[in-house]
């Protein structure tokens, strides 16, 4: 017998059945170092195990700092606790956007979260959330960032953002707005990168950086101009030390790209965005990310498309991650559309349940554990 | 049968939302015809469309959905709605428990619009059913839509609203017209009375024999033995620290105080009439205003509390209009009257001597005085109008203040007649609302805070308990195999993967992969085969298929789904190629 060439390997399917009809669901390709019998594999992706259902849903957003864990859920946000309890802190609002949440750490003990076009603080000291009230809060908020001691907001369908105070996002300046004219359009996403500021836009983005100025730090890097936007808010995520994310411009989109410095470096292939072309539409989708065992995964949602499209900057393979609906004989996305790493576990927020799943590479289900038995 | 014409649905968030509207979807038939193939409305808010048509048969087919509550949700909003114009008339019954042993909550024969509570951890069933005659057309659609009740804090400026229904939660209504706020379980009364700093008084229709005491949390204080006859005992205060009870007896109804500590007053005072189902009580506590008639087409009585004999009336009985709703004797010794007439209701506020001091209008004709209550800060009062006629089904509250008849706030909400929407359906989702006819009071001075405790209840998820959760399945869909597009003939085709993995019991006791293939190039697909991966230790198992046929353009595909670390290394194939 011969070995069967190209059995082990990544999703490759193209429109074309005939040209190649490979699929890798729920199993990632690992390249194996030393002399081993094969040199790839194929590894099961993890489980999903409850470690809490809190009292709303979806799960919106997650973030984790020394030891403790936050998430939005549906309207709510709460704290998790380790022991898989949790304790409901207070309304944020829901609209069908992911809510953000972002910390200026021990300097100045706040979240900051947005949520339905709104900010709020949440006090890490005394535990108490609180509406920013502050009359020049740019509402409605896209969403939240921190950089270099402020909060950033992001002005939902504008090319607008603004800084709070230092250290304090319960005051916001009405003059400490920035107008990112370098580009037509609306910014979509505003996101941290090595202290920068990358502002992807429908069509293009710019990338600021603090300069230190006192009337206004941030201004825009030189040369950091790209032609390349994105093609949904929370389209793009941040692992192995990179932005990766949903490309769009106008010579067309549907493309995931890594950002290399300043260039943004095409990392789907023809099968995967032949799979992407086939979906009704791309701009609700939401991408997370995490490592596992080495692998960096960038993961992308899209609540129209059969499966979940995972990227391993590892092996630089696509995998699709899903669960199999026995009734409908079909696919559905995976469950998961955020991620945090905390007390050692990854944990992920539930697409469309108030369920947060550890993601277990010994736990074999795959969650769904929305519904109780009476 | 033929499959019924799929039906898309496109959701758009509510102002009630607590999660995102469903996704477009096309619904199969309906296999969610029992309660054990009920169908999970999840995540909330929900909605989708079915096609209930049976072939064959003019009776539409009876269908069920389920939910569950979880930690922090208290209500449920269900509504069932037929296409417009259909003669399709979906009922709906609730139930809770086991799908083999379900008992009856709360709704037997809902139509339209339903809000009901519900406990964290229950799970409620839905059952939609047509009642009424046949319906000889075919395509007959029913569009669910489900939605959490969200749990605010209800500000001070807001209502209460008890409900009279047992089962049913007392409602926060927000002030300005945000709509219901807040729903939590409380006894079921008709009357209640609260005092400034928040403690209030309720009757509990379920028990005879007890009034019940709550602080401005609403925590049960005290429960003041209290014997009284099936009438509801009318509730007022001094406006302070002291609240009036008065009950009907056949020998003369009773008037005793109840302190703010719960404790019974010392004195019983003993009106000549039988009846009293309106009481208002001076600032100086020396007169008691009430009224006897039950129609409320009697005058306006007064009592000397101090020497506990009758006095002369406050008002005479007004021809053609009927006092309705509290009476509120205000701290400088006036009272409001409302009165129903026919046309515009109106309230009447009389000075301590029975002079008219103002009449004030209701806002319009289709509205009919139901309750009063005092604003928190008594230079304002609540007038809770019943909608009629083209206001069916809607009710107005109207704030008005007390020095001259200006109205200071208007709200309208949806009016569930036990935890069914009294009007016309005019949407699709219908909003939350407030009870029919209950006691109705301005909720305490710092607002009344979410319901439940600042920390929920951590979920309990046994492993026995978690249902739809399925072992994770796996594919590999591998390259083409091809030889110029000649035959090629397979003799073997052998898995390797990691072996002995099975687990000591259960599924995955005997790891299976599914093998299949495609002899078109991925276009179509044959039979599975089963193939034994190997039980716990058997490390040398060989996953082997074999005389697996010829075709031009091959592709393998295996599957797994058992509980095991599955971990594919490659396969072999021993081939021989044709020459055709």
């Amino acid at each position: 017998m011969g070995a069967y060439p190209g059995f082990i390997g990544a999703t490759d399917r193209v429109s074309a059945r005939t040209v190649n009809a490979e699929r890798t669901i729920n199993w990632y390709p690992e390249i194996a170092t030393g002399t081993p019998k094969s040199k790839t594999w194929l590894a099961p992706t993890p489980g999903c195990r409850a470690h809490v259902i809190l009292g709303a849903g979806p799960i919106r957003a997650m973030y984790s700092e020394e030891g403790r864990c936050w998430a939005v859920g549906g309207s709510s946000f709460f704290e998790l606790f380790e022991d898989g309890t949790f304790t409901y802190i207070g309304e944020v609002g829901l609209d069908n956007y992911s809510a953000t949440i972002s910390s200026n750490g021990s300097d100045g003990n706040q979240l900051f979260i947005t949520s339905n076009g709104d900010g709020f603080i949440f006090d890490l000291v005394t535990n108490t959330l609180t509406p920013i009230t502050a009359p020049d809060f740019p509402t409605p908020v896209a969403m939240g960032a921190f950089v270099d001691g402020y909060f950033l907001a992001l002005t939902a369908n504008t090319d607008r953002f603004q800084i709070s105070a230092l250290e304090n996002g319960l005051l916001w300046d009405p003059l400490d707005v920035a107008l990112v004219s370098q580009t037509t359009g609306i910014i979509r996403a505003l996101v941290p990168v090595h202290r920068e500021v990358w502002l992807l836009g429908t069509a293009m983005t710019t990338v600021w950086a603090d300069i230190g100025d006192p009337d206004f730090p941030f201004a825009p890097i030189p040369g950091a101009y790209i032609e390349q936007g994105i093609g949904s808010r929370f389209g793009w995520t941040q692992v192995d030390n990179s932005l990766f994310w949903l490309g769009n411009n106008e010579d067309g989109g549907r493309v995931a790209y890594r950002a290399q410095g300043y260039t943004p470096q095409r990392i789907s292939t023809h099968a995967v965005e032949q799979a992407w072309d086939a979906v009704s539409t791309l701009t609700d989708t939401i991408a997370w990310s995490y490592q596992e065992r080495g692998h960096a995964f960038a993961c992308w949602y899209i609540p129209a498309a059969e499966t979940s499209w995972c990227y391993d900057v590892a092996t630089q393979a696509w995998h699709e991650r899903a669960l199999w609906n026995p009734a409908l004989l079909a696919w559905e996305p995976h469950l998961a559309r955020c991620h945090t790493w905390v007390w050692e576990r990854h944990l992920v927020g539930d697409r469309q349940s108030p369920a947060v799943y550890h993601l277990d590479a010994g736990t074999f289900t795959d969650g769904r554990i929305v519904e109780l038995v009476p | 049968m033929p499959a019924p014409t799929p039906k898309v649905v496109h959701g758009a968030p509510g102002r009630w939302a607590l999660g995102p509207r469903a996704t477009p979807r096309v619904f199969e038939p309906p296999t969610n015809l029992t309660p054990a193939t009920a169908r999970a409305l999840s995540p909330l808010p929900y909605s989708e469309v079915c096609n209930v048509h049976l072939e064959g048969s003019d009776i539409p087919l009876t269908v069920w959905y389920r939910v569950t509550a979880f930690a922090g949700q208290f209500g449920i909003g269900f509504q069932g709605s037929p296409d417009l114009g259909s003669s399709y008339n979906p009922t709906v019954a609730i139930f809770k428990g086991h799908p083999e042993s379900l008992t009856s909550h709360l709704i037997t024969a809902g139509v339209g619009a339903l809000q009901i509570p519900v406990t964290p951890g229950e799970t409620y069933f839905f059952q939609v059913a047509h009642v009424g005659p046949g319906i000889a057309v075919g395509g007959v659609f029913l569009t669910i839509s489900t939605r959490l009740h969200v749990n605010l804090t209800v500000p001070n400026t807001g209502l209460l609203i008890g409900n009279d229904a047992a089962g049913f939660p007392l409602t926060g209504l927000d002030g300005t017209g945000a709509g219901a706020l807040q729903t939590r379980p409380f006894p079921a009364g008709e009357t209640a009375c609260m005092l400034p700093s928040g403690m209030s008084l309720w009757e509990d229709g379920s028990d005879l024999e007890h009034l019940y005491l709550y602080d401005a949390t609403l925590t049960l204080l005290a429960s003041p033995a209290w014997s009284r006859d099936s009438d509801a005992p009318a509730i007022s205060s001094n406006g302070a620290d002291t609240f009036y009870v008065a009950d009907s007896r056949s020998l003369g109804a009773q008037i005793r105080t109840v302190s703010d500590a719960g404790v019974m007053g010392p004195t019983t005072w003993t009106v000549p009439e039988h009846n009293v189902y309106a009481l208002s009580i001076s600032p100086d506590e020396t007169i008691a205003y009430y009224r006897t008639a039950a129609l409320g087409d009697g005058p306006l009585q007064r009592y000397n509390l101090t020497t506990s004999t009758p006095m002369s009336d406050l008002a005479a009985a007004i021809p053609g209009a009927r006092a309705a709703g509290e009476l509120l004797t205000l701290g400088d010794g006036t009272t409001l009257v409302g009165y129903r007439v026919t046309g515009t209701d109106y309230v009447t506020h009389y000075a301590a001597d029975g002079s008219t001091l103002q009449t004030i209008a209701m806002p319009g004709a289709d509205m009919q005085i139901n309750r009063l209550t005092l604003a928190l800060n008594a230079a304002s009062f609540w007038v809770w109008l019943w909608g009629t006629g083209p206001n069916s089904g809607i009710d107005t509250f109207v704030q008005i203040r007390v020095s001259d008849g200006v109205t200071l706030e208007t709200v309208t909400s949806p009016q569930y007649a036990s935890g069914v929407f009294t009007g016309p359906i005019t949407s699709l989702d219908v909003p939350f609302g407030h009870p029919l006819s209950c006691p109705f009071v301005p909720p305490p001075p710092p607002g009344l805070p979410p319901y439940g405790p600042p920390t929920l209840e951590p979920p309990h998820i046994p492993p026995e308990t978690e249902t739809d959760q399925r072992y994770i399945r796996r594919l590999r869909r591998a390259p083409h195999v091809n030889h110029e597009h000649a035959r090629v003939f397979f003799r073997t085709f052998e898995l390797d993967l990691e072996r002995g993995q099975g687990l000591a019991r259960g599924q995955g006791s005997d790891p299976i992969v599914m093998l299949r293939l495609s002899r078109d190039g991925g276009q179509t697909w044959g039979e599975e085969m089963r193939l034994h991966a190997g039980a716990l230790g058997a490390y040398t198992q060989r996953v082997i298929a074999r005389r697996l046929g010829q075709a031009r353009d091959t592709v393998f595909e295996v599957t797994v789904s058992d509980p095991i670390a599955w971990s594919l290394v490659g396969a072999w194939l021993d081939l021989e190629g044709g020459t055709s």
